[in-house]
Order: structure tokens, then C-alpha cells, then sequence
């Protein structure tokens, strides 16, 4: 009864204070340090091993969390009719809504997370890249980024297909046709060809390159890669008739510029396709 | 009444005597400065995942200080021998329970309402804010969900040493805040023993995903409906009150003697 609060804390305000001043420093020196090279771990490496994979992926994932306003994807359940779900429904809200505006600026600090918690997470990178430019508006930020991933990813074909499609936007056809060439010539790296992502990925790039010939006026070659771009995806109608017309030596409808400029245009309504149907069948079930 | 706030006032004076609090807060404090200090692509006033981490330390630093603190309480007088002049005094054994329980419970609420503080205070900094009234209900919530731990503290420490009681309670609010809310997506796979085990974990273990608006605080949804916010607080209050039942019925037949404490 008699014990009395000692003020002899002193010196744990100093670490604290110490510590405090040591961390901020350490965020602001990482900055101003030279780039890591591609081959090296970094400080995550050394930290987490090859346990920075799966961080990364959660952090990728902690993004897409946070583009659904905190609700995570949507997960089938035995029962939600229960007295602890209906209030769980009512705590923690699970309708299926989008960030937007400046909202998406919140989706950024995860994804930034996530590509130094694995510089090789190109996916990762690519998003970060997605969202600055069509969510913030922020090109130069995205071109930067994607920068840095080709640095520390020089033979991944992804960067370089983005980054043309960065410079097909900005109206740079000839530096745009030399990064399709570099990407088309590093397809598929280290990614499965047989998997539909690196498909489609392979297809972009030579449809979007058969456009760029036919600015060029060179349509026996822009035939050829439409061509390889239909063999890849025999559904694809606009590509067989943009071959019949380019064979029958005839102009055609759509000018070359107008459909490549539509085929590479995005908007950040794309990024979540697939949970309006979660949203769907979450609702049916 | 008085003899319980007499209790809580010791337990407050020894939890601010041990420093335990400013060195978890020190740390809260840290993590948060070195969250500002990073620099996203220069954005500015993106300050989602400085709240998010913030939160989350608040409701660790909270759930290990509850735990920590509650368990050594009546142990702790044991061995010191102080439960004999304290039990001597006109102070029952109910009233000692519930004396550790408000100490243990009032002192982390206070620490835990101090981490809010430091998150919103470096989220203001950062040029966000939190809703008001959003907060208010977090907080209440987490308070609830802070007086069933303790609760749950006191009552093992009843009939274990603290060590134990501490490693128990952590087993037992782990599994409750990470597999019972993901019980009703796990019972959609799992049939017979697995499933009917798992539907013992869901009505046996605490709900404390129900005192958890943090969704609310950092994305923005607005406040949460006030019938849904009084359900959850009568629900922590009807937990923390079986725990204190189960800890005063552990306690009030217990023999102490001088030799074991020596």
C-alpha cells in the first residue's frame, strides 16, 4: 500500500528516444545508399532467406486487400446465419467495394513493401506501375518504377512489354518497337509457355508489334506476326479479319492507330473483374 | 467497493513501477516513426498502412500486456506472503478476484487507449485522421475484448503458476482470435470428427473477432450499428463474468500455507 510510482525512468526515455532517432535515420540513409545490384540479397535476403517469397506474395496480397477497402476474397462458408456472423457482419462490413481516387494512393506503401521484401517479384512491380499511372495519374512515377524493376529483373520479358506499352500510350512507337523486340526475344524466361498468362503475354506483344509494322507500312510483317498472334488464340476475329484486309492489299477500316490505341489503353476498372463475379455468386449462394 | 479500487489502485502502482508499459510503448512508438519516415514514391498523406501497423501493435502490446499482467497478480501475492494480511483485512476472496481483475484490466485499457493515442497522433502527422466516432466504438470493443483476457488471466492463475497460466492463456486467446473465425470457411471441407471438433472450437472458445473494428478505423466504413456495438459488449461483458465465476470458485476454497510459500 505504501508502493509509489518511481520516476527513475530516465534513462529508458534516452533508449527509447536513442532508438527512435536511430530508426528514422536508418529509413532516411536507405534512400540515399546506391542501388542494390540484381544479384544481390539485400537486407531482406539477409533477414528472411528465401522466406521474403512468401512475405512478398502477402504483402502483394495485403494490396489487393486494401484496392477491396479491407475485405479479403471472398471465401465460401458453412453457415452465416449465426447470431456471432450476422454481428461480425455488422462489426466488420464484407460488401464488395473498390478504393477509388485517391483511395488507390493507399494500395501503393503494400506494394511497395512487397517488391523490397523481393526485388523479383515483377508482378508486384508491375501493379505498383498499373496503379500510379492509371489510378493516381502519375506516369512518370510508373515509368520510374518500372525502371527499377528492369534493373533489378534485365531478363524478364514482363517489365519489357509494359514498358512498351508505356511508350505505345505516350505516342514513342519506334523506342516502344525496340522493347517489344527485346521483350518478344526473352519470351517466356523463366515462366512456363504453356501457361495461358505467358499466352496471352506472348500474343500482346505480337499483335501490339504487327501494329507498330503496320505504321511503318511494312504489312508482309505485320501479316506474319498477326499471324502467330492468331495461332496463339484462334478465337481472336478482329485479327483475321485485319489479315484478310492487309492480304487483299486493302485499307483497312479501323486505322491501325486507333485499334492499338485502344488495345493498350487501361483504366483501373479492369483490376478487379473477377470480383464483381465472387460478389455474384457470393449473393446466389 | 472501495476494497476492489483500493486492489486495482496496487496493481496500477506495480504495473507503473515496472516500466513494462513505457517500454512497449517506446517500441509502438519506434515502429511508427520508422513507418513515417519511408518515403512512397512521395504520395504524401497516404497514411493506410501507418494506421494498419499501429493498430495491429495496439492490439498485440495490448493482448501481451493483458495476458502478462492478469496472471501474476494473485500468484504474486502468494508468494510473497501478502495474500495472508490482505485475506486478514475485511476482504473476501471474491473481492480479491475481482479487485486483481479491474486493476489488470483498468491499467492495460490505459496503455492500450495510449497506443490509439500514438497512432492517431502519428497519423495526424502523416495528414490523415481516424472517424471520431468509429473510434470511440474501437475502443470500447477493445476494451471488452481486454477484460475477457484478463478475466481468462486471473481464473487459470487460480490454479497454475503464472508461467503456465501466461502460456495457457496465449494458447487459448491465439487459437480464438486465429481459428475461430475461420471455422464457418473450414466446416465447408470438413465432415465428421474434424468438423464436429472444429464446431466445439467455434461455440467453446471466445469470439474476439467481434471486438475488432479495426476494417472500420483504417478503410473508412463509418461507424458500425449500435445494436450490433451493444450485442458484442454484452457478449464480452457475459465472457468476462464466467471467467471471474470460474476464477472466484477456483480461488475461494484454495489453502495457502506459510511452509509452501517459503
Amino acid at each position: 500500500m505504501t508502493a509509489r510510482f518511481s520516476t527513475n525512468a530516465w534513462p529508458w526515455f534516452g533508449v527509447g528516444a536513442g532508438w527512435i532517432l536511430a530508426a528514422s535515420l536508418v529509413c532516411r540513409l536507405e534512400a540515399k545508399l546506391p542501388p542494390e545490384r540484381p544479384d544481390e540479397q539485400g537486407l531482406a535476403g539477409l533477414l528472411l532467406g528465401s522466406s521474403r517469397h512468401a512475405l512478398s506474395a502477402d504483402l502483394f496480397e495485403k494490396a489487393d486487400v486494401y484496392f477491396h477497402k479491407g475485405v479479403e476474397h471472398f471465401e465460401r462458408k458453412a453457415f452465416t446465419n449465426d447470431w456471432f456472423q450476422r454481428t461480425l457482419g455488422d462489426i466488420a462490413p464484407a460488401t464488395h467495394r473498390h478504393a477509388e481516387g485517391q483511395e488507390t494512393a493507399e494500395i501503393i506503401p503494400w506494394l511497395e513493401f512487397a517488391t523490397r521484401a523481393d526485388p523479383h517479384n515483377v508482378e508486384a512491380f508491375l501493379v505498383t506501375a498499373f496503379w500510379l499511372d492509371t489510378g493516381l495519374h502519375r506516369p512518370d512515377l510508373a515509368g520510374r518504377v518500372l525502371l527499377e524493376a528492369e534493373r533489378l529483373n534485365p531478363r524478364d520479358y514482363r517489365v519489357l512489354l509494359e514498358r512498351g506499352r508505356f511508350e505505345i500510350e505516350s505516342g514513342r512507337f519506334d523506342p516502344a518497337a525496340a522493347l517489344l523486340d527485346a521483350a518478344l526475344s526473352l519470351w517466356p524466361g523463366s515462366l512456363d509457355p504453356a501457361d495461358r498468362q505467358s499466352q496471352l503475354d506472348k500474343a500482346e506483344i505480337l499483335t501490339y508489334r504487327a501494329f507498330l509494322f503496320e505504321f511503318k507500312g511494312r504489312n508482309a510483317e505485320a501479316i506474319a506476326l498477326f499471324k502467330n498472334s492468331l495461332a496463339i488464340f484462334p478465337e481472336r476475329t478482329y485479327l483475321k479479319a485485319r489479315i484478310a484486309e492487309l492480304e487483299a492489299g486493302k485499307e483497312p477500316e479501323q486505322s491501325a492507330r486507333s485499334l492499338l490505341s485502344r488495345l493498350v489503353k487501361r483504366s483501373p476498372d479492369i483490376a478487379c473483374k473477377a470480383g464483381e463475379e465472387e460478389e455474384d455468386r457470393s449473393e446466389s449462394d | 467497493m472501495t476494497a476492489l479500487w483500493t486492489l486495482a489502485k496496487i496493481v496500477w502502482l506495480e504495473m507503473l513501477r515496472k516500466k513494462e508499459i513505457y517500454v512497449l510503448f517506446i517500441l509502438l512508438a519506434a515502429l511508427l516513426l520508422a513507418l513515417i519516415s519511408l518515403d512512397v514514391y512521395g504520395l504524401g498523406q497516404v497514411t493506410g498502412y501507418v494506421k494498419e501497423i499501429g493498430l495491429l501493435g495496439a492490439w498485440v502490446l495490448g493482448w501481451i500486456l493483458a495476458v502478462n499482467t492478469s496472471v501474476r497478480q494473485l500468484p504474486q501475492e502468494e508468494r510473497r506472503g501478502t495474500v495472508f494480511p490482505l485475506l486478514a483485512k475485511p476482504v473476501s476472496r471474491l473481492e480479491l478476484v475481482l479487485g486483481k481483475w479491474l486493476g489488470s484490466w483498468t491499467i492495460v485499457c490505459g496503455a492500450t487507449f495510449c497506443f490509439y493515442a500514438a497512432t492517431w497522433g502519428v497519423t495526424l502527422l502523416r495528414g490523415g485522421t481516424f472517424a471520431p466516432a468509429v473510434v470511440v466504438q474501437a475502443a470500447l470493443l477493445h476494451a471488452a475484448a481486454l477484460g475477457v483476457v484478463a478475466a481468462l488471466g486471473i481464473a487459470l492463475s487460480t490454479r497454475m503458476n503464472p508461467d503456465a497460466a501466461a502460456a495457457t492463456a496465449y494458447v487459448v486467446t491465439g487459437a480464438s482470435f486465429l481459428l475461430v473465425p475461420r471455422v464457418p470457411a473450414l466446416l465447408v471441407t470438413s465432415k465428421g470428427l474434424s468438423g464436429a471438433l472444429l464446431l466445439v472450437v467455434y461455440n467453446l472458445l471466445p469470439h474476439f473477432e467481434l471486438f475488432d473494428e479495426r476494417r472500420r478505423l483504417v478503410h473508412d466504413w463509418g461507424p458500425a450499428h449500435g445494436g450490433a456495438i451493444s450485442g458484442a459488449l454484452l457478449y464480452g461483458a457475459l465472457l468476462t463474468a464466467v471467467f471471474l465465476l470460474l476464477a472466484w470458485i477456483g480461488y475461494r476454497k484454495k489453502k495457502f500455507s506459510r511452509g509452501d510459500i517459503l
